[in-house]
C-alpha cells in the first residue's frame, strides 16, 4: 500500500507527460494527488494504533544486492502523520497553482508529481541509503520549480536552493557510510537496514562526528539559524504552491530526519549537544522574529515566521522531554497546516494585486470577507492562539524547553510575543487600515473548498489533538526509553 | 608458448574490416559516401560487438606467447568502447552531414582504428603491445581532429594535442625501457617477479615515469593542459569518442599493469595516485567554474573525474576494480550523452558549445531539455542516476579503507561541480531565449536518447551494472593470484 502510494504520483507524471493538452493536466495532478490523500487517510485508518511504535504495511524487496541496499518502506506513528501531511499539501497544492501557473503547466504538475513521490519517499524509506535518494532527487524537481516559476530573482533562489542543501546531504551521505561500515566492522554485516542499524550502540567518540554530519544536513533543511539564509530567498522566489510545498512538508523532511536518524541513533551525542541546539534556537527564535517585524514583503514575513516556529520545534526535540518531542511533532505538522495556508493566502492576493508589499495593500477586510475572515484564522493559529493547533504544539515545546532550561523557555515565550507582534502588524496593515485598491475579487469556490479544509484541520486538531498524538505516543516513549 | 589465435579474432575481424574500408573507400567515387559508410562502420561494429561478446573468456587466457592475455575485465570494457563506437558513429552521421569533409571514408576507418587501438590497449599484458597500441589508439585521434574543412580550431587543437600527446607517450617509454632495462622483460608477471626482488632507484624512477605517462593520458593535475583545448578544439563526435574512450582504455590499461606489477614493489603509489587523484578533483572541478564554452566545461569536468577514478585506487585492490569499472560504465554514457547532445545542438556556426546558445532550450526543443536534465544531473551524481552510484562505490571503497577524509574532499568536489553542471540547465529552463525550434538530427538523437536511458534506467537498477563489475573483478583476480 505504501509502495503503492510511491507509484501513483509517477504513473500521474507519465499521463500528464503523455497528454497533449495542458488544460487537462491538472486535472491530472488533482485526481492522482487526490487519489494519494485518499489512500493515505486510508492508511491512518488501517494502522494499528497499539503498535504504533513499530513499523508496519512493511514492502521489502532486494534493489541491490551486491551492497545489500533494500527496497524497504514502512511507516510507524511518525511516519504516518508526515505521510498524511505531505498527501494532504500536495492535494492543496494543486488548487493553489490552478491560476497561478499560466505557462508550461504541464512540465509544472508533472513535476510537482515526481516531488511528491520523492517526498512520500523520504518518510517512509527504512533503508538509509534508499532514504538519501529519495533525500536528494526531490532537489531537481523543486529547484526547477522555483527556478522556471518563480519571481524575479529566482534563478539565484533556485540555484542557493539546490546548493545549500546539496552542501549539507554530501557530510550525511558520508556519514552513513561511515556508520555502515563500523556495523560492518562490529557485526559482519554489511547493511543499510535502519532497523538493523539501530540496534548498534556507537561509542561516544564516533556519535559525536556522525552528529556533526548528520546534524548539517538537516539543520540545513529545517532549517536552523544560522544555516536558514536559503529560506526566505526561497520562499519569497517560489510560485505559491512552491512555497506550500517548502513551508508544508520540506522543512519537516529536516526535523524528522533529527528524529528518524540523528536522535535513535547518537543518543548520547544529542544529549550532549542539546545545549548548543539550545541556543541556536532560541537565537533562531528571536532574531528571526525580530527580522520578521520590520518586514515590507507580506510574504517574507510568513518566511520569516517558519523559521521563528521551526526554532521552538528543535529546542522541543532536543529537550529530550516527552512534552518537548511531542509538542515538537505536533507544531511541525500545525506549522506544515498553518504556513501552507498562508502562502496560500499570500498567493491569492499577489495573484490579484501583483504585488507583496505591505504598504500598498489595506482594508482588504471590507472587500473581500471571505479572505479576510478566514486570513484572520490562520494569522492567530500562526500566533499560537488557544483553539488552534499551534497552541498545542507551541505550548508543550515551551514546556518542554522550560523543563530543560528555565531560560530557554523564557526566551521561547518572549519569542510568542514576537510572533504575535509581526502577525498582528502584518494583518492590520493588509486587511484592516483605509483601503489603497480600488477592487478585489473575493474567494473563488475552488479557493474556499481548499482553505477550508485546512481551517477545518487546524481548528479541529487544536480541540482534539489526541486525533494526531496518539500516532506518536508510542512512537515517543520508545524513543525516549533509549536516552 | 602458443599463439592462441582464436582469441583475437574480434580485434582481427576489427582490423582486417578497417581495412577493406580502406579499399572500398578508393572504389566509391567521392559524392554521398557519409550514410554508406556509417551504415558499414555500424554494422562492423555490431559485428565486432557480439564477437567480443562471444571471445570473452570469464577465466583468464592469454594469446601470442602471453603479450596479451584476455578476461572479463577487459571483455566488457573492450563491449564499452564498441559500443562508445557505435554511438559515435550514429552521432558522427549527423555531424558530418552538416559539416563536410573530403575524408568521409577516412574518418569511419580511423574511428575504427582508434577502436582497435583502445581494444588491443585494454587487453595488454606486455609493455610494448601496450605502448604500441596506445599510440594506434592516440595517432589515430590527432587525425580524426583534423579532417575537417575549414575547421582551423579543430587542426590547431590536434596539433597541440599531438606535441603534447608525443611528450606524454615518450614519458610512457621511458620508463618502460627503464622498467625493460631493470627487469629484462616486457611481460608483466616476469617484470612483477624481477622487481619485487630488485629494489633499485631506476626501478623507482622508471614507475613514476609510467605512472606521469599515465597521468597524462587520463588528463589529470598535473599533466591535464592538453584536455581544454584538444576537447574544446575536437570535432564534437571525436570529443566525445576521445572523452569516453580514452579513458576507459587507459584506466583499464592501469588498472591491469598497477595492482599485479607497480604496487607490490612499493606500497604507497596508492597513497601517491589518491593525493594526485583529489587534486584533479577539486582542480577539474574550480576550473570549470568559470567556463562559459560547454566543451571546455566538460574537459575540466572529464578532469575531475579521473581525479575521482584515481582516488579509488588508492584502495583496497578488490575494491578498487569493482569501483572503477562501476565508474568507468557511467562515465562512458554519461560522456556520450553530454557531448551528444552538444553535436545534435551545434548547427552551422558552432552553435550550442556555449552557455548562452542553451537559453531558452525546453521552449525550443523540450525533449531536449528533458534530456540535458537527465545528463548533467547524472554527470553531477544526482540520484537516482547512474553517476550517483559511480561516486557512491568510490566513496564506499574509500570509506572502507579509512580513508574518510578522502571521501569528504571527493564528495566536496562534486558539490563544486554542481555550481557548473547546473548552468546549462539554468540556461535551458530558466532563460527566455529567440523561438525558434531546434530540428535534431534523428541518427545523433537516438544515440543522445539510448545513453541518456541508460543512464536512468540503470540509475534505477544499478544492480546489473554491479554484478558486472563484480564478476569482472572476480576475473581480474583470479589472472593476478
Amino acid at each position: 500500500m505504501v509502495s503503492l502510494m510511491l507509484v501513483i504520483p509517477l504513473i500521474g507524471a507519465l499521463f500528464i507527460a503523455l497528454c497533449r493538452s495542458e488544460e487537462r493536466a491538472k486535472w491530472i495532478a488533482l485526481f492522482t494527488t487526490g487519489l494519494v490523500l485518499v489512500l493515505s487517510v486510508l492508511l491512518l485508518f488501517q494502522f494499528d494504533v497499539s503498535k504504533s511504535s513499530s513499523f508496519q504495511f512493511i514492502d521489502y524487496g532486494h534493489w541491490l544486492p551486491s551492497l545489500s541496499i533494500k527496497y524497504k518502506v514502512g511507516v510507524d506513528g511518525l511516519s504516518l502523520i508526515m505521510v498524511l501531511m505531505t498527501a494532504l499539501l500536495t492535494f492543496i497544492a494543486v488548487p493553489s497553482a490552478w491560476n497561478y501557473i499560466d505557462r508550461r503547466k504541464r512540465l509544472f504538475y508533472a513535476l510537482l508529481l515526481l516531488l511528491e513521490t520523492a517526498m512520500l519517499g523520504v518518510f517512509v524509506s527504512l533503508d538509509l541509503l534508499l532514504f538519501y535518494i529519495f533525500w536528494e532527487a526531490m532537489l531537481i524537481p523543486m529547484s526547477l520549480i522555483i527556478g522556471i516559476w518563480g519571481g524575479e530573482r529566482r534563478i539565484y533562489s533556485a540555484l542557493k536552493f539546490f546548493i545549500y542543501t546539496f552542501a549539507g546531504s554530501i557530510f550525511l551521505l558520508v556519514g552513513m557510510v561511515v556508520l555502515v561500515v563500523f556495523y560492518t566492522s562490529l557485526t559482519g554485516n554489511f547493511t543499510f537496514d535502519l532497523q538493523q542499524l539501530l540496534n548498534l550502540k556507537l561509542p561516544l567518540e564516533l556519535q559525536k562526528w556522525l552528529f556533526w554530519a548528520f546534524f548539517i544536513a538537516f539543520a540545513v533543511k529545517v532549517p536552523l539559524f544560522p544555516f536558514h539564509t536559503w529560506l526566505p530567498d526561497a520562499h519569497v522566489e517560489a510560485p505559491t504552491p512552491g512555497s506550500v510545498i517548502l513551508a508544508g512538508v520540506l522543512l519537516k523532511m529536516g526535523i524528522y530526519g533529527f528524529l528518524r536518524f540523528s536522535l535513535p541513533l547518537f543518543p548520547d551525542a544529542y544529549k550532549l549537544y542539546a545545549p548548543v541546539i539550545f541556543a541556536l534556537g532560541v537565537i533562531a527564535i528571536v532574531y528571526t522574529a525580530l527580522i520578521a517585524l520590520v518586514q515590507e514583503d507580506v510574504k517574507k514575513i510568513v518566511a520569516y515566521s517558519s523559521v521563528s516556529h521551526m526554532g521552538f520545534v528543535m529546542i522541543g526535540l532536543f529537550s529530550l522531554t516527552v512534552q518537548g518531542i511531542e509538542g515538537a511533532i505536533f507544531q511541525m505538522l500545525s506549522h506544515g497546516l498553518v504556513s501552507g495556508a498562508l502562502f496560500f493566502v499570500v498567493g491569492i492576493i499577489y495573484e490579484r494585486l501583483h504585488t507583496r508589499e505591505v504598504g500598498k495593500m489595506g482594508g482588504l477586510a471590507s472587500l473581500a470577507p471571505k479572505l479576510a475572515t478566514l486570513g484572520m484564522l490562520f494569522t492567530m493559529a500562526n500566533v499560537g492562539l488557544p483553539g488552534t493547533s499551534s497552541f498545542i504544539g507551541e505550548f508543550l515545546t515551551i514546556l518542554g524547553g522550560y523543563k530543560a532550561s528555565h531560560l530557554v523557555g523564557v526566551l521561547m515565550a518572549l519569542g510568542v510575543i514576537f510572533g504575535a507582534a509581526y502577525m498582528l502588524y502584518m494583518y492590520r496593515n493588509v486587511f484592516f487600515l483605509e483601503p489603497k485598491v480600488l477592487s478585489f475579487k473575493d474567494l473563488d469556490r475552488r479557493e474556499l473548498l481548499s482553505l477550508g479544509l485546512l481551517a477545518l484541520l487546524v481548528i479541529w486538531w487544536g480541540f482534539n489533538p489526541e486525533f494526531i498524538m496518539k500516532f506518536i505516543h508510542g512512537y515517543t516513549h520508545r524513543l525516549l526509553g533509549g536516552v | 608458448m602458443e599463439l592462441n589465435l582464436s582469441l583475437f579474432t574480434p580485434e582481427l575481424f576489427l582490423a582486417c574490416a578497417g581495412i577493406l574500408l580502406i579499399l572500398i573507400d578508393l572504389i566509391i567515387p567521392s559524392r554521398e559516401k557519409n550514410g554508406l559508410f556509417a551504415l558499414i562502420t555500424f554494422g562492423i561494429t555490431s559485428v565486432a560487438i557480439v564477437l567480443t561478446a562471444v571471445y570473452s573468456p570469464f577465466s583468464p587466457q592469454e594469446a601470442f606467447n602471453g603479450f596479451i592475455k584476455k578476461d572479463f575485465l577487459s571483455g566488457l570494457s573492450q563491449l564499452l568502447v564498441l559500443f562508445t563506437l557505435l554511438l559515435t558513429v550514429l552521432v558522427s552521421y549527423d555531424y558530418l552531414e552538416r559539416f563536410k569533409t573530403n575524408y568521409v571514408g577516412e574518418y569511419y576507418y580511423t574511428l575504427i582504428f582508434a577502436s582497435l587501438g583502445a581494444m588491443l590497449m585494454i587487453e595488454a599484458n606486455e609493455l610494448a603491445t601496450l605502448f604500441v597500441s596506445l599510440e594506434v589508439m592516440s595517432i589515430s585521434i590527432y587525425v580524426l581532429m583534423a579532417l575537417f574543412k575549414r575547421d582551423y580550431r579543430g587542426k590547431e587543437a590536434a596539433l597541440k594535442y599531438f606535441i603534447l600527446g608525443s611528450v606524454g607517450a615518450a614519458t610512457l617509454a621511458y620508463g618502460f625501457a627503464l622498467l625493460y632495462g631493470i627487469t629484462g622483460s616486457t611481460l608483466y608477471p616476469e617484470v612483477a617477479k624481477a622487481l619485487s626482488s630488485n629494489l633499485s632507484a631506476a626501478a623507482f624512477l622508471g614507475i613514476a615515469l609510467v605512472l606521469s605517462g599515465f597521468l597524462f593520458k587520463v588528463g589529470a593535475v598535473p599533466f591535464h593542459g592538453w584536455a581544454p583545448d584538444a576537447y574544446h578544439g575536437a570535432p564534437t563526435p571525436v570529443s566525445l569518442f576521445m572523452g569516453a574512450v580514452v579513458k576507459v582504455a587507459a584506466f583499464v590499461a592501469l588498472l591491469k599493469l598497477f595492482f599485479p606489477v607497480l604496487l607490490p614493489f612499493f606500497e604507497r603509489w596508492g597513497e601517491v595516485a589518491l593525493i594526485f587523484g583529489l587534486v584533479s578533483a577539486l582542480f577539474g572541478a574550480l576550473a570549470a567554474l568559470g567556463q562559459e564554452n560547454l566543451k571546455r566545461m566538460l574537459a575540466y569536468s572529464s578532469i575531475s573525474h579521473a581525479g575521482v577514478i584515481l582516488s579509488a585506487l588508492a584502495t583496497l585492490p578488490a575494491l578498487a576494480v569493482y569501483s572503477v569499472f562501476f565508474y568507468l560504465f557511467a562515465y562512458t554514457f554519461m560522456t556520450i550523452a553530454a557531448f551528444g547532445i552538444i553535436s545534435l545542438l551545434t548547427v552551422k556556426g558552432f552553435k550550442g558549445e556555449n552557455l548562452s546558445d542553451w537559453r531558452g532550450l525546453y521552449s525550443k526543443s523540450p525533449s531536449l531539455a528533458l534530456l540535458s536534465v537527465v545528463i548533467f544531473m547524472a554527470l553531477a551524481g544526482i540520484p537516482p542516476l547512474l553517476g550517483f552510484w559511480a561516486k557512491f562505490y568510490v566513496l564506499v571503497a574509500l570509506v572502507k579503507t579509512g580513508k574518510v577524509l578522502p571521501a569528504l574532499i571527493v564528495m566536496v568536489a562534486s558539490l563544486i561541480s554542481l555550481g557548473f553542471y547546473l548552468k546549462p540547465l539554468v540556461y535551458a529552463f530558466m532563460k527566455e531565449g529567440k523561438e525558434e525550434r531546434v530540428i535534431p538530427g534523428f541518427s545523433a538523437y537516438a544515440a543522445v536518447l539510448i545513453s541518456s536511458l541508460v543512464l536512468i534506467f540503470l540509475g534505477l537498477f544499478p544492480e546489473v551494472v554491479s554484478q558486472a563489475s563484480l564478476l569482472s573483478l572476480a576475473s581480474f583476480l583470479k589472472g593476478v593470484m
